[in-house]
């Protein structure tokens, strides 16, 4: 296991390298001089000469004048020693930009995760134990338009619902505008302003997933150690609940990180349309702002959300499925 | 039997052996044993009614979206200040029934029309704003009508005008002298703005000054016989028969022909041109030639008595009381019907409407949106027609990619094994560790502003190929590794079957059904991604529609709130589609695996 | 009396194309101490209607009509909660795969304790010792570590040792083995074999023993049923069906005659029974065995024969029983075509 764990480790480590020199290259490749964000604009007419200088300087100071290697060995070494640039548009450095949409963005999509399994696990459960049933084909049918609707469409239809026509929730934002809580209350209105990009995100997921418990649940309790729990006398409930499921845990913990992963991607959507100030949204304006190294330093954090999934799905894989050597 | 005869059958018998028709219907379980895998396949699958629904669901949608974006283009830059946020719905022509047959005026406004019938009473109908609805006193007597983009105005028999409709930039404040005059002769309501001439041939006017730069010198007040406006300008007819143009821009609305001078009868201008009748009967345009609007019809010329503007288009009615038509006809407002003895008309916009001397009301031109317009006054069921088109073939040339890209890196990997596998596989892991929707956004965001709309849109379907094989390939590799490893392949193989032969009729089917499902299953999220890029502006841009981009503009509670129309529709075409293809996917997917179907 | 009794049972299965009739009036007995072995083709319904006593039938199947009885109670109204009082208990199974009927998530030990947490009033700590004990019972080398191990970690034969510990584990009064050999190695079939009859003399255990494996059943069994297509078509004592017998069913008669024996002469071909066994859902009208048979008549095709007691203990579902008659008829038939 150890060793395995080494060795996947150092596997992650190379991809890292490979997927950041290519965002690096590509980043590279946009057009636009980011000195000129630098630099005062208003000296190109009235002292060109300073503004060469300055716009030099700034060059310099951000490394452009230097060979692409070099300045991707620079670029990799200060972001592996935690310094990830300096953010244009804030004008702070890119470490204190990333803190609160990091934090909006985990908070947002671990509340989506536990709410997620909450509902599918035991709908999941029942749905297959009862196959074909008039509850079955329920959700069936509501799972598999639940995971065709693409997430802004059911976020419109949301807002429409529950902050248009029922004023319960509030449209966007993360924060009442204006007032100033502490404490308890600050925590109570954060969640209010989450509670409808939480339900959008939950009710985005709940198709997929639901189809892929149910599914894992009708195969396990196909199989013949489950003849063999019933045949030993064990109450139904023993059988489906730690026998049946048990197995199912094998197919369900790998789809679990590898849509955690992907619903970190696929929170940028659901952060655009509620102004959620999570990592998301910060992406997005970092694109329009071209604000390369914020979102180069957003584009590596996602990498790696992606590759420590990967390793945990490993883990986790091998924990439900004994059978599983990790070599 | 001959020899012809008889090769002719024996040809028969081969190609109906070709797709599987048997001669004779063996019983039902004989013929489920003799069944190739690939026709047991196409009978579940049509035997499956959830996902024949779907089929059939796609489709419609499917032909609607090819066919109809073929019947109906869309021009993608055409837009109209006019007709912006109009709900579904025809029935800007739908004229009550009480004016139908006694009407005395009518006037047409941007999507809405006023009418006064010959007792007086007033009746509007078509898209009415919310102010528009509260209509003025039912009490009194008018006599005529006008309507502009958003307000509308009535003179009733004592001579008062009323104003009702949009009531902001000053269109509420009638000036005093309009208030305490008793002999107005026209009203005429436009963009922001509303005059009024009076018998002595006075003009007043009030609203948005900014609306239209226009001036009245003060030697025309008093010799003013009729005004007519468009968007950008007015016209005034003298009682001498001259025509003046209100503003002093250069613009092609002031070459007004000289020789018509002093013999005009009646003027009508539209937003692209200005036409003048003289007393011959000649119909005279000035301004921009569009829509063939400076061909006038040989019924008209010379025959003209009066005319009237629409937005692109005038109508004319002859000295023998018949309508005639021209300029723009995209929705049958240059089609005038056949009529007879035509008193008056009016056109606005894009309507016309004649009454009679029997007071007949009679209107031509739109009818309405079917789907609404969105905030561009564009047709949103022409943009969901071309955007459809856009989406399905951007889904199906990216899902193109991917496949091939997909079929090939897991074929290779899975036949020939060895270190290229271990290579590939690696590689496909490397993709699949990239954050999917983050990397498209970055590319599309990168790459995608230095390019042309067309670089634009194969980009977007580049990306999505590249960064959708990665599960693929893993599947093609494994089908492959494991019918490698099935028993008849090693049978096969020990019966000294070429390689060739045994990709070809052993592998490759097994392989084929996994490329089809999960194309199918491919294409959804396709669709579903490019939407969602589309939306988030990082896709496909404007002015090209596609459903996701339609929903960009709708992240605004007032339009999700109140222009449902601009954001429901589009929503729905989307969501049926990907439904629908996710249905056949599945039932593609239970038909090749019989162990779905205990499902 | 007997211990397990079923009584013209009738189980159903429901299928998209009809009713599959896999049980049809199936009626046999298992005397307190003896084995009955129940041999037939796949799909002749003997692992259905074992089945059925567990009440253990998948989602589609039911029992339509019969009785079940067991100590004198009928199983078929029994309540769930008397069922899982019996099910591991009075009655325990040992299934065919050994390799997938164990759970593959959980350890040995945790698979044996449950029997004993289940059925009977016992402590963590003592159901493990009871479960070590029964390891050490089934001849398991190593049973400490063996308890401790996943399935997957053990070989065929070991598994099915730990099946048969978890069927003995509460020592019932009837075990269902349900070709528990058929997908071991011979040697270890011959050990496993062995193990079970050394058990059920211990502790006196009744067996219904499912098998196609003539052979096997020569060897374990007391009394016999062969089924066919749902049917029980001959029941009698092993020496009856095995001996020199002038009665049998041409089933049991051509399934004797393609088992190759010592005393086969060289030269003779082993005779295999013609055709396969009709489809559940298009069974012939009249006997079910009549279009393989090779004395089949008109009677056989148009008419059902019943199953009856042709002498004391042996009964036989066939028109014409005796084998001496039936080859003498035959042979005629044969000069008579010859004479054309």
């Amino acid at each position: 296991m150890a060793k395995y764990l080494i060795k996947r480790f150092l596997y992650m480590i190379f991809v890292f390298f490979i997927v950041s020199i290519l965002m690096f290259a590509i980043t590279k490749s946009v057009p636009g001089d980011p000195a000129l964000k630098m630099v005062n604009q208003q000296l190109a007419s009235t002292d060109p000469a300073r503004y060469q200088i300055a716009l030099e300087e700034a060059r310099q100071s951000l490394g452009l004048d230097q060979p692409l290697p070099i300045q991707y060995v620079k670029w990799m070494a200060n972001t592996l020693s935690g310094n990830f640039g300096f953010s244009l548009q804030y004008r702070r450095p890119v470490i204190e930009v990333v803190g609160t949409p990091m934090f909006n963005t985990v908070a947002l999509n671990l509340c989506s995760l536990i709410l997620v399994f909450a509902i599918t696990i035991p709908l999941g459960i029942i749905s297959a134990v009862k196959k074909r049933s008039a509850f079955d084909q329920a959700v069936q049918v509501g799972s598999i338009i639940g995971y065709s609707l693409p997430t802004f469409v059911i976020a419109l239809l949301f807002i429409y619902l529950f902050a248009l026509k029922i004023q319960i929730f509030p449209i966007s934002g993360s924060a009442t505008p204006g007032t100033d809580y502490t404490g308890l209350q600050r925590v109570g209105d954060y969640l209010y302003h989450m509670a409808l990009p939480l339900l959008v995100s939950t009710f985005c997921s709940l198709g997929g997933i639901l189809r892929y418990v149910r599914a894992a649940m009708i195969d396990a309790l196909r199989e013949d150690y489950i003849r063999t729990a019933r045949a030993k006398g064990l109450r139904e409930k023993v059988v489906i609940y730690s026998h049946a499921f048990r197995n199912a845990l094998i197919p369900i913990v790998t789809i679990i990180t590898s849509w955690f992963v992907s619903i970190f991607g696929g929170s940028v959507v659901i952060e655009s349309i509620f102004l959620w100030n999570g990592l998301g949204n910060t992406i997005l304006t970092a694109l329009r702002n071209l604000d390369s190294a914020l979102y180069l330093a957003m584009m590596m954090f996602y990498v790696i959300i992606t590759l420590i999934g990967n390793l945990l799905m490993d883990i986790a894989y091998c924990i439900a499925d004994p059978r599983v050597k990790l070599q | 039997m001959s020899k012809n005869e008889k090769r002719k059958s024996s040809l028969l018998l081969t190609i109906r052996r070709l797709f599987g028709i048997r001669e004779k219907e063996t019983d039902l379980l004989k013929e489920e044993q003799m069944q190739s895998p690939f026709r047991t396949m196409v009978r579940n699958f049509v035997t499956n009614k959830v996902a024949m629904f779907g089929m059939i669901v796609f489709l419609l949608i499917f032909g609607t979206v090819f066919i109809g974006s073929a019947i109906y283009p869309l021009d993608v830059n055409q837009q109209d200040t006019t007709q912006q946020n109009i709900s579904p719905g025809f029935n800007m022509l739908s004229i009550p029934s009480a004016l139908k047959d006694n009407a005395q005026d009518v006037a047409v406004g941007s999507t809405f029309a006023v009418g006064v019938d010959r007792d007086g009473k007033l009746y509007q109908w078509g898209k009415l704003t919310e102010k528009l609805q509260k209509m003025p006193d039912a009490d009194k007597t008018y006599v005529q009508v006008s309507a502009g983009l958003n307000h509308a105005l009535a003179l009733t028999d004592e001579g008062k005008v009323v104003t009702w409709g949009n009531d902001r930039l000053g269109l509420a404040n009638i000036p005093f002298e309009v208030k305490d005059a008793t002999d107005i002769k026209q009203i005429a309501a436009g963009y922001q703005v509303s005059f009024v001439v009076t018998e002595s041939g006075d003009v007043y006017y009030w609203g948005n000054p900014n609306a239209l730069t226009i001036s009245i010198p003060e030697e025309l007040q008093g010799t003013v016989d009729k005004l007519v406006l468009n968007l950008t300008t007015a016209f005034v007819l003298t009682k001498d028969g001259r025509v003046v143009m209100l503003s002093n821009s250069a613009t092609p609305f002031a070459n007004i022909p000289e020789e018509i001078q002093g013999t005009v009868v009646d003027i009508a201008a539209n937003d692209r041109a200005v036409a003048a009748v003289t007393s011959d009967g000649q119909v005279h345009v000035w301004g921009t030639n569009d829509y063939g609007l400076f061909e006038v019809p040989e019924a008209a010329q010379g025959k003209a008595a009066s005319i009237s503007g629409g937005r692109f288009h005038f109508t004319v009615i002859t000295q023998d009381g018949t309508v005639v038509s021209w300029g723009n006809d995209l929705y049958g407002q240059s089609s005038a019907p056949e009529l007879q003895n035509v008193v008056s008309t009016d056109s606005g916009y894009f309507q016309s409407y004649a009454i009679d001397e029997d007071g007949h009301l009679t209107g031509w031109g739109l009818k309405g949106y079917l789907f609404g317009t969105d905030q561009y006054g564009r047709d949103v069921a022409l943009r969901m027609l071309a955007g459809g088109r856009m989406t399905m073939t951007i889904g199906a040339i990216a899902v193109i990619i991917s496949t091939i890209i997909g079929v090939i890196i897991g074929g290779i990997s899975g036949y020939y094994g060895g270190w290229l596998d271990n290579l590939l596989m690696r590689f496909t892991e490397i993709v699949m560790s990239l954050p999917f929707m983050p990397l498209a956004i970055v590319l599309s965001a990168i790459v995608g502003n230095r390019l042309s709309e067309v670089g634009r849109i194969s980009m977007i379907m580049v990306i999505l190929g590249l960064l959708s094989w990665p599960s693929l390939a893993r599947l093609v590799r494994a089908q492959i590794l494991s019918a490698r490893e099935q028993e008849y392949v090693t049978a096969a193989k020990a019966m000294g079957i070429r390689e060739f032969t045994l990709i070809f009729r052993h592998i490759l089917p097994n392989v084929i059904t996994v490329v089809i499902v999960n194309t199918t299953l491919a294409f959804a999220s396709c669709l579903l991604t490019e939407s969602s890029l589309s939306f988030l502006g990082f896709g496909v841009v404007e002015p090209s529609p596609t459903w996701g981009n339609m929903l960009n503009s709708a992240q605004n509670s007032d339009v999700i709130a109140d222009m449902w129309w601009r954001w429901v529709f589009p929503s729905i075409a989307l969501s049926l589609a990907v439904v629908s293809i996710n249905l056949i996917g599945d039932g593609m997917r239970d038909a090749i695996d019989p162990k779905s179907n205990e499902r | 009396m007997a211990l397990l009794e079923l009584r013209d049972l009738h189980t159903f299965f429901t299928t998209k194309k009809g009713i599959v009739k896999a049980v049809n009036g199936v009626s046999y007995s298992v005397d307190a101490g003896r084995t009955l072995g129940i041999v037939g083709e796949s799909g002749s319904g003997k692992s259905v209607s074992a089945m059925s006593i567990l009440r253990l039938l998948d989602g589609n199947g039911y029992i339509d009509s019969g009785e079940i009885l067991f100590e004198g109670r009928d199983l078929t109204k029994a309540t769930n909660e008397e069922m899982y009082k019996i099910r591991g208990n009075k009655i325990s199974v040992i299934f065919q795969e050994p390799m997938t009927s164990l759970n593959p998530v959980f350890t040995v030990e945790r698979q044996l304790n449950e029997v004993f947490l289940t059925h009977q009033k016992v402590s963590r700590k003592e159901a493990s010792r009871r479960s070590l004990e029964m390891l050490q019972a089934v001849k398991i080398p190593n049973p400490t570590n063996v308890l401790k191990q996943y399935p997957h970690q053990l070989s065929g034969g070991m598994r099915q040792r730990v099946m048969i510990a978890m069927a003995l584990a509460c020592q019932p009064r009837v075990l269902i083995a349900d070709e528990p050999t058929t997908a071991l190695a011979v040697t270890i079939q011959a050990q496993i074999l062995k193990l079970m009859n050394d058990l059920k003399e211990q502790n006196g255990t009744s067996i219904l023993f499912i098998t196609h494996d003539l052979g096997v059943i020569n060897e374990m069994a007391d009394d016999v049923a062969v089924m066919y297509c749902g049917q029980v078509v001959e029941m009698a004592s092993v020496e009856t069906i095995f001996g020199e017998n002038p009665y049998s069913h041409p089933y049991t008669e051509g399934l004797m005659n393609s088992i190759p024996r010592l005393n086969t002469p060289t030269g003779v071909r082993l005779e295999a029974i013609p055709g396969a066994v009709p489809h559940p859902l298009d069974l012939p009208k009249g006997c079910k065995f009549a279009p393989r048979c090779k004395y089949a008549t008109s009677r056989c095709l148009a008419e059902e024969p019943a199953l009856y007691e042709i002498e004391d203990g042996h009964q036989i579902r066939c028109f014409y029983p005796c084998k001496a008659d039936r080859t003498r008829d035959i042979e005629q038939m044969k000069e008579a075509q010859h004479a054309k």
